[in-house]
């Protein structure tokens, strides 16, 4: 390494003096105008989060939100260096931190989660699109979805209530995010347990949509001959909405 | 250099209003890599419309060419990946860093003016352009306190640039913002960079914040005497594309075409003869 230990530490002062805000003489340096670099980076990261977050920002206090944000400047190292993915590291960083224990709101993982993967889903990079047909027998051939989604499952349900309302609303959820293929945009679907099982069995089994509905309905021990008509329903649903695109071929 | 005359950043708050763009169009846009990489989705899409219409520059963030610790090569191969698909004609960086000790922090923050630091920082650029097989062009930053320097700020740049034989982005705003903020001659400091290296030039507004302090924000228009400053500096520098650089409180489009266009005359008239004559040779 050519750099002096010297002039490193003095980059690491300036760099932690960033993070921290914590006063510090750095030689050589106008100490009235250092505290330009602690606001000018503090705002990106602070902005970057509030608008990665706007639903969690809203629901906590301003205490609560900015604790969990100076904390996260300060000590952690943010790794990526693209700034539109730094923030899924702040939902990490609050995460492992128990921030949801320390203020007794169980539900503040599930939200930045749910807010970053509203981002995530949205921005990543195209996934690759198996040939398929549009025409096809919606119970009987294997279904084509869009790949870049998610089947979320939540304890709380933080796209239904707010706040405190959420606490006692503890149980289980289940909601599909998608990109739709033609506009990018990005849907939700509320879907019960049962449904939820059926997509995954169609995502992740490569079954047909009876199949999938079969084995769905043996494992919540409802007749077949009566989910059958709902999970068609749902699944033309689906096919309107940009979920499904079309059939294998 | 195929690319002349004066362009516009490509910013999101704006990619719509430029592709659909149907005169007093930018001669070429810019943008960072890192706020368009790994994309896919709805963003893609747009920037691949813009690359349909304009030729491309590209203007990195977080290369951190003066960390004190070890390039990124994971980051290194993915912004290769990048430019093979955008093909930018210019791919410039911030003599500054905004990484250090494994943490990144989004902004620019002053390398100390050290021989030692030019030293590392003319490696780090070689090896970038060795890997990215592209020159790499630095620019001058605007700071707002020395650090520990052992030089003044051309001495620094001069001597990185000749070391390392990267080109130079010439930022005629940031000189501006150093010149006041420091207090030494904004033409002085101009004379003393190796201006046969400058490939790229950027303009920008500003804002003041005290009686001595000037901020570099890009969300102003650029100032008078900025521009009678480029006028004078572009009289000693062959032709290279201009960028009027605009990342907050973004006008209405008619404004911006309009500081695109006060550049532009100015180019147009101090160039007139050097735009002749490469005219002629081609
Ligand atoms: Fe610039």
């Amino acid at each position: 390494m050519l750099l002096k230990k010297e002039t490193h530490n003095i980059q690491t002062k300036l760099a932690d003096y960033c993070k921290t805000g914590i006063d510090v003489t750095i030689e050589g340096s106008r100490q009235d105008r250092l505290h330009h670099y602690r606001r000018l980076t503090y705002n990106i990261v602070k902005g970057a989060l509030a608008t990665a977050y706007p639903i969690a920002k809203k629901t906590l206090s301003e205490n609560e939100w900015f604790t969990m944000v100076d904390s996260y400047f300060a000590n952690h190292k943010m790794q990526t260096p693209l700034v539109w993915k730094m923030p899924f590291e702040f939902y990490e960083y609050c995460k492992d931190n128990k921030y949801s224990e320390k203020f007794g709101k169980p539900y503040i993982d599930e939200l930045l989660y749910f807010e970053w993967l509203e981002i995530e889903l949205h921005t990543m990079e195209d996934m690759a699109i198996p040939v398929y047909k549009e025409e096809g027998d919606l119970l009987n051939d294997r279904i084509v979805v869009t790949p870049e989604h998610e089947l979320v499952g939540l304890e709380y349900p933080i796209h239904k209530f707010k706040g405190n309302d959420l606490l006692d609303k503890k149980g289980n959820y289940f909601v599909l995010i998608f990109r739709k293929k033609d506009t990018g945009a990005i849907r939700f679907i509320n879907l019960s347990a049962f449904l939820a099982l059926t997509v995954q069995t169609i995502v992740e089994e490569r079954l047909n949509l009876a199949d999938s509905i079969k084995k769905t309905s043996e494992a919540f021990g409802i007749d077949f001959n009566k989910s059958i008509q709902h999970g068609l329903a749902f699944a033309n649903d689906l096919m309107a909405q940009g979920f499904i695109l079309g059939y294998e071929i | 250099m195929s690319i002349s005359g004066v362009g516009l950043g490509f910013r999101r708050d704006i990619a719509k209003q430029i592709i659909a763009l149907d005169s007093n169009r930018p001669k070429f846009i810019e943008f960072a890599p890192e706020n368009w990489m790994q994309m896919g989705g709805y963003w893609k899409k747009k920037l691949r419309e813009a690359a349909e219409i304009y030729p491309i520059m590209c203007h990195g963030l977080s290369l951190s060419i003066g960390s004190p610790e070890e390039l990124d090569f994971e980051f290194l191969k993915e912004l290769k990946k990048f430019f093979d698909e955008f093909k930018p004609e210019v791919y410039s960086e911030h003599l500054s860093y905004s990484k250090c000790d494994n943490a990144h922090l989004y902004d620019l923050l002053p390398i100390p003016f050290r021989q030692d630091a030019i030293d590392h920082v003319s490696e780090r650029i070689r090896v970038v352009q060795d890997y990215l097989e592209r020159p790499l062009a630095i620019e001058n930053v605007s700071y707002y306190t020395p650090v520990a320097a052992e030089m003044d700020e051309a001495s620094f740049i001069t001597q990185v640039v000749e070391q390392s034989g990267c080109n130079l982005l010439l930022d005629v705003n940031n000189v501006y913002v150093n010149a006041f903020n420091h207090g030494y001659n904004a033409k002085e400091f101009i004379e003393n960079l190796p201006l046969d290296k400058v490939k790229y030039i950027h303009m920008a507004g500003h804002e003041q914040v005290s009686p001595d302090t000037i901020i570099d924000t890009h969300g102003q228009p650029i100032i008078d005497p900025v521009f009678e400053l480029f006028e004078w500096a572009i009289g000693r520098i062959k032709p290279v594309p201009i960028l009027l650089e605009r990342d907050f409180n973004i006008p209405q489009m008619a404004e911006l075409q309009a500081e695109m266009a006060k550049l532009q005359n100015i180019v147009d008239k101090v160039w007139a003869n050097e735009y002749a004559i490469e005219k002629r040779n081609s």
